[in-house]
């Protein structure tokens, strides 16, 4: 096990920022002597000042349950079982939940999954990033009134224009909804934002554009963005570093190039493959047989074993550890121990 | 072609009426929709129709199929013009022409397994009244939309089955009537990305295997390009480029579809290229831009462009597209 990644990612000097490392998280059952279900088992990744990392995974891979844990917000079914997530030297699991709360906002924020339906209908989108600012005392005098040029100011950044702070949501195209969100996730200069899917349910443009908005916020205000998408094209696109996640575990963990261009591990593989590139138009697509597997029904050894083209008899009954293959590339196959 | 094509569209068009505001009766306004669209499909041909929400691609499909009357235009299916039947005559169109919608976890019933919920068409239209032929046909709807062997599946509810197996079931439910028609809507859209090859492997296989046509309607010009023979871009409710999917991919004309294919993530970050991002949103199909509809985001729109509405024209072999400059 390694203690520490911070020599895995040689792609740049940027001091990390964040860091999590072996972080596990249960989930309780509410049958009665049913095992706890771990959503996930084991993950560890840094993330560096400026740095767009991509957590990519299909629906249940557990993406979502770890960026819940790096907030503290998990439903109260689930806990982290172990490890640690340190931000800037601190813990953040020996934090009170007082002090945790100061961290949310002010150091990380997050835009949801499906964000663009959470506005509140009946309030205007400038009243509701106001509150969001006084309830963080970010508000010269404490009142929402006060926050108005800073209401402004954040819409600006987002490409909407000021005098649109008056408007309903429903005024909003969902573009300017999902723009609107990421200003709010912005309102008290957090270090480091995470992006849960945030251009699932957007059409391509659309997607260009909010993708065009967070690539170029991250580089004028220095944040740290950490991207939940189940679409490879798209990490393509913006990130530096990918984590692909699997039934709750680090399938490859590598700088961007290496995992389109030399992935290791058979899934990475075979989701490349599965997803279309207009630039090689082949008449059929490969699929990965199966589904994904359910965590109250997790394989014994490797939990891709039974989709992969590659397995062998050990895959069934040993689960592979998490292999250091070059400095920053880590891939949990028994296929690359040997190499 | 030698063959006639099996679905002619001609001038087709779709108007809703708008709200109207205010106090005062204001003049009627109308969404334009689908406007002036038209197009052949050949027999076993399928065709992509491609355009971002509000386009206008899934009021076609639902005009096509009958669930919407047209406001003007032809339909001819098989010949036969189809544009306004009605009562007996539609149903039995309908039995031609089956439609896949996107969302596999809400078109099937949760109450009734598999088997019940396949046979269900077959009763509607009064076909294969005889129990052991019902039976016969479910099981080859299902085996032919790669749930083998059927036995496994007939008694099992939706919730049993992944999201890939209950969009099978989806296509088998379409399948046992034994349409000539797919219309196919986003139907991988909602599925993780490992299961949708496997879908648009089947429906690949549904036209090689049993001849089909399908309309495929999706907002990815990625998934058109892997199994569809021609492509049809949409615009504000016009069709703005048509084409062979190799041809208009490698040589697109209209600016619209060079920016819809200069945003499609390439999964090679060493290939990032320079994209084309048009701003705003599309405007709204009630207040149409006048002259072309496309200039006001257009990244090359001259004056004339303001003025004159583009028709569809050939702009190389077998490729048309609506636009002035192209």
């Amino acid at each position: 096990m390694l203690s520490s990644y911070a020599d895995t990612i040689p792609l740049t000097e940027a001091p990390i920022l964040l860091e999590v490392r072996d972080v596990s998280v249960e989930f309780v059952s509410k049958q009665k002597g049913a095992p706890a279900a771990r959503a996930v088992d084991h993950v560890s990744f840094a993330l560096r000042e400026g740095e767009m990392l991509g957590l990519v995974g299909e629906s249940g891979c557990g993406k979502t349950t770890l960026m819940l844990s790096l907030m503290r917000l998990l439903p109260a079914a689930g806990r982290i079982v172990t490890g640690s997530i340190e931000f800037m030297g601190q813990d953040l699991l020996d934090l009170t939940e007082s002090e945790m709360s100061e961290v949310r906002w002010r150091n990380i924020s997050i835009i949801f999954q499906g964000a663009m339906n959470a506005l509140n209908p009946v309030r205007t989108v400038g009243d509701q990033i106001a509150e969001a600012l006084v309830r963080h005392g970010m508000a010269p005098t404490g009142k929402k009134s006060s926050a108005a040029g800073r209401v402004g100011d954040l819409l600006e950044m987002v490409g909407i224009g000021a005098n649109r702070a008056n408007q309903y949501p429903h005024q909003y195209s969902g573009g300017m909804r999902q723009r609107a969100m990421i200003a709010m996730a912005l309102a008290c200069n957090p270090q480091v934002v995470v992006a849960d899917e945030p251009t699932t349910a957007l059409d391509v443009m659309i997607q260009a554009q909010i993708l065009e908005l967070l690539d170029e916020l991250r580089h004028k205000l220095g944040l740290s963005v950490i991207l939940v998408t189940h679409d490879l094209g798209v990490v393509a696109e913006v990130c530096d570093t990918v984590l692909v996640m699997y039934g709750g575990v680090t399938a490859e963990y590598a700088d961007v190039d290496t995992i389109f261009n030399d992935p290791q591990h058979p899934y990475t593989q075979q989701l490349l493959n599965a997803f279309p590139d207009l630039t090689r138009p082949t008449a059929r697509l490969i699929s990965i047989p199966g589904a994904p597997p359910r965590l109250d029904n997790l394989p014994p050894g490797c939990r891709f074993a039974p989709r992969c083209p590659q397995v062998f008899d050990r895959c069934h009954s040993e689960p592979p550890a998490l292999h250091r293959l070059s400095d920053g590339h880590l891939a949990s196959c028994h296929l690359v121990e040997s190499r | 072609m030698t063959e006639s094509p099996i679905l002619q569209v001609q001038n087709l068009r779709k108007l809703f009426p708008a709200q109207r505001s205010g106090l005062f009766r204001s003049p009627e306004r109308f969404v334009h929709a689908v406007d002036d669209v038209s197009f052949d499909l050949g027999r076993g041909e399928v065709l992509a129709v491609v355009g971002e929400s509000g386009c206008g691609k899934s009021t076609l499909a639902l005009t096509l199929l009958g669930l919407e009357t047209p406001s003007a235009g032809k339909i001819i299916f098989e010949g036969n013009d189809v544009t306004s039947v009605s009562g007996k005559e539609q149903k039995a169109l309908r039995r031609h022409i089956q439609m896949i919608f996107q969302d596999p976890y809400e078109s099937l019933n949760p109450l009734m397994v598999i088997g019940e919920i396949i046979a269900e068409p077959l009763k509607v239209h009064n076909l294969a009244p005889d129990k052991a032929e019902r039976a016969a046909r479910v099981r080859r709807a299902l085996e032919d939309s790669g749930l083998r062997p059927a036995e496994n599946f007939v008694n099992r509810y939706p919730h049993e089955l992944s999201g890939g197996q209950r969009q099978r079931v989806v296509i088998a439910g379409a399948l046992v009537l034994e349409p000539t028609l797919l219309l196919a809507d986003e139907p991988v859209s909602m599925l993780d990305v490992s299961i949708r090859a496997e879908i648009l492997n089947l429906l690949a296989d549904l036209r090689a295997n049993r001849g089909i046509s399908i309309v495929f309607i999706t907002h990815d010009l990625a998934t058109a390009a892997h199994f569809t023979d021609r492509v049809a871009v949409m615009y504000l409710g016009r069709i703005v480029e048509l084409g062979r999917t190799r041809q208009v991919l490698a040589n697109p004309t209209h600016p619209y579809t060079k920016a819809l294919l200069s945003v499609i993530p390439v999964p090679n970050p060493r290939q990032r290229r320079q994209r084309i991002i048009l701003e705003g949103d599309p405007p709204n199909p009630i207040d149409l831009p006048p002259g072309c509809r496309f200039h006001p985001r257009c990244p090359i729109a001259q004056d004339i462009c303001r003025g004159e509405d583009p028709a569809l024209r050939l702009v190389a072999p077998a490729q048309q597209a609506a636009c002035l400059l192209a």
